[in-house]
């Protein structure tokens, strides 16, 4: 470890909400045709050693983008991102692709929806977590296939030596996601990025992986960075939540709070929309509308068109996050007035 | 399938005969490819999809079908309106049995809407063409009418009939789902079998289509079959709830009692896995262990045994009959057996906690 190492482990020994990653003014742009499209406009958040931080929203607001802009997963042509992500005193957005791969996996490491597709049909399973290892360690082969097996006992994949003979097509769906996190896990990483990890499983499965996320947080002190749609694997799963919304951070809180008096409108509107929260009306509550287009974005609040609070200077005003309470922070001029969650 | 005079039908209703109904119904699929297997006279492996099925629906109810991935509720709602041909048992329809002859009819009362409805519909073809051509097939209405019915039909679910000449792909994930409702109403369908119509929906959007559903049932007097994995939204919809694991109904119940007090060990892990919003609600240890069985072979006895925590010996040997507990609930499961009533697995239950 070099001394900047040492220096910075003890900086957070002392200081417990020193932030590990943190993200201000994130933009993402596309190309598409000759239209631009603002998938990202201005994000910014930070997360504390430990912590597992949610990113909640509907499809197409922005939050996989997000996530994937942070380490430099997005695509290299059509795409500018702009803005700072900062990691151990570094902006992530400023490094080449042989930092950021030294980077990526080693310390800062990601787990997608479908396994499938980042797993090699033709590989055995040793030879992909200890490709990550051969990648970022110094460990020997023989060093390597016994950390491969710590791995598999680490993510809950029962027999180890056997099933590191296998190939991806012989897991089962949930057992594929518990692969793709011993090789995210393979050399340690400080942050997880989680992108919708659990969507395409089910729900005993997702439970699983959700409790095996969990331990290996609390294990291995890393923190975690977990996108997903659902608002109930956000509320079991993070401290504190960002709600996007086209692109920008509509609402951010710790989650207790968000759940039980979230304070943006459109937050108001998904919680009254899942169905199960008054049991006994037959008609539930949606959103009106649709979200805007992308392409089309005028000025103003963006979720003015299906806001039931909305003002004339709501159209026009530039928005930004107002703090709502402490550490409670909404893009809304009538915060005070959004009212509703869970009871 | 002859068609009943209105007399008797409404005689049958009042003896109880059910809107549709299923006796033994099974659906297995062979495998192919085994030709070793064959050569040496194996017997061939099938997959049980549905397995022994007898359910009862009644007019203007809605029955949700729920389970996790390939537990045969799909199969199970397209062996209803005859997409495939059960292995065995029947189907019958205001208790008359399907058979060869008698299928023309039961388009025109039974429907489907499906997950995606961007892929049952035709990427090239106008809204109005694509309902059109529904009127048309099944000569619902003249040809000079069929304008003023597709309108109609696109108002009833919400949307404006000025988009009708529009394509698919112009139309949100939501608007599809209505014109997939939209189609499926232009028969005049007494029944319709809703197989995850909002899964693929953002939550915003799901509630509006939900909300649709309901409204179109109170107006038309549908009667659903509602397949969905997701117990919320079960909760929400039906009056009954029927849980299936590995092809077999494991619970029934009315969805209130289901969901108060699940009796079946695999009902309550299914309920104790669901993220619940409320961050204070936590359990910490994992639902239920393990995976999903192999369907081609599933465990002996009860297929839910090696997951089981209640699992006995009986368990391992022998698969349990559908008890019935209370005049409107069965449960499949030897707990249940009244000479082990005691064992009851009530304490365990997610509102007991």
């Amino acid at each position: 470890m070099t001394g900047d190492g040492v220096l910075a482990d003890r900086t957070v020994a002392t200081d417990p909400d020193a932030m590990l990653l943190s993200v201000h003014d994130l933009r993402v742009t596309f190309e598409v045709g000759r239209q631009t499209v603002k998938a990202v406009d201005g994000v910014s958040f930070a997360i504390k050693r430990g912590e597992i931080f949610g990113i909640v929203g509907e499809s197409g607001c922005g939050k996989s983008a997000t996530l994937r802009a942070l380490i430099g997963l997005l695509p290299q042509s059509g795409v500018s991102t702009s803005g700072r992500v900062e990691y151990g005193g570094r902006n992530l957005l400023e490094l080449g692709e042989r930092s950021l791969r030294r980077l990526r996996g080693a310390e800062i490491s990601m787990v997608f929806q479908d396994p499938m597709t980042f797993l090699n049909p033709v590989l055995r399973v040793s030879e992909q977590i200890e490709e990550a290892l051969k990648q970022h360690t110094t460990l020997n082969r023989a060093e390597r296939r016994l950390r491969a097996v710590e791995l598999m006992r680490l993510v809950g994949i029962a027999l180890p030596e056997r099933r590191l003979r296998e190939y991806p097509h012989q897991f089962s769906g949930g057992m594929r996601q518990r692969v793709l996190l011993a090789i995210a896990l393979a050399c340690g990483p400080k942050v997880l990025l989680a992108d919708e990890p659990t969507t395409a499983l089910d729900v005993t499965i997702q439970d699983q992986i959700l409790k095996l996320l969990k331990r290996l947080r609390d294990e291995l002190g890393m923190s975690i960075v977990l996108v997903s749609h659902d608002l109930g694997v956000i509320a079991q799963m993070c401290e504190r939540v960002a709600v996007m919304y086209a692109g920008q951070v509509v609402e951010s809180a710790p989650i207790r709070e968000l759940i039980r008096s979230p304070r943006h409108p459109y937050t108001v509107g998904l919680l009254s929309s899942l169905p199960g929260l008054d049991a006994n009306s037959r008609y539930l509550v949606p959103i009106p509308g649709a979200p805007p287009s992308m392409t089309e974005l005028t000025p103003g609040c963006r979720f003015a068109d299906r806001c039931p609070l909305v003002l004339d200077e709501c159209r026009t005003w530039d928005t930004e996050l107002l703090e709502a309470a402490p550490g409670h922070r909404s893009r809304c001029l009538r915060h005070e007035l959004a009212g509703g969650g869970l009871a | 399938m002859a068609v009943l005079p209105e007399a008797e039908r409404v005689q049958r209703e009042a003896d109880g005969v059910p809107l549709v109904e299923t006796r033994n119904l099974s659906k297995h699929y062979e495998l192919h490819g085994r030709v070793l297997g064959r050569v040496r006279g194996d017997e061939r492996e099938a997959v049980r999809a549905v397995d022994d099925v007898s359910l009862r629906i009644m007019r203007g109810d809605t029955v949700s079908l729920v389970g996790e991935s390939g537990c045969g509720k799909s199969t199970f709602g397209r062996l209803l309106l005859q997409l495939e041909q059960p292995t065995s048992g029947e189907v019958r329809y205001e208790g008359v049995v399907f058979d060869k002859d008698g299928v023309a009819d039961l388009p025109r009362k039974a429907q489907i809407i499906f997950q995606d409805p961007f892929s049952s519909l035709n990427p090239r073809k106008t809204v109005r063409r694509a309902i059109e051509e529904v009127l048309a097939v099944h000569r619902i209405c003249p040809r000079n009418a069929r304008k003023a019915r597709v309108d109609e039909l696109l108002e009833r679910v919400g949307l404006s009939p000025a988009l009708a000449n529009r394509r698919p792909r112009q139309f949100s994930g939501g608007q599809r789902q209505r014109i997939g409702i939209a189609r499926a109403l232009a028969v005049g369908p007494e029944f319709i079998v809703a197989d995850e119509p909002v899964s693929a929906l953002d939550v915003s959007v799901q509630a509006q289509v939900l909300n649709l559903l309901v409204e179109l049932q109170e107006q038309l007097d549908l009667t659903y079959l509602f397949i969905s994995h997701n117990l919320g939204v079960v909760r929400h919809v039906s009056r009954r709830v029927v849980v299936m694991y590995l092809g077999k109904v494991v619970e029934e119940a009315p969805t209130g009692e289901l969901f108060e007090k699940p009796l079946h060990p695999y009902t309550q892990a299914l309920m104790l896995a669901v993220p619940q919003l409320d961050p204070d609600e936590v359990v910490a240890a994992p639902a239920v262990e393990g995976d999903l069985p192999n369907p081609i072979h599933p465990p002996s006895g009860c297929h839910f045994h090696p997951r089981c925590p209640f699992a006995m010996d009986v368990c391992r040997s022998e698969y349990p009959p559908l008890y019935r507990v209370s005049p409107e609930r069965v449960v499949a499961c030897h707990l249940y057996d009244s000479r082990a009533a005691d064992a009851s697995a009530a304490d365990v239950s997610p509102g007991a906690q």
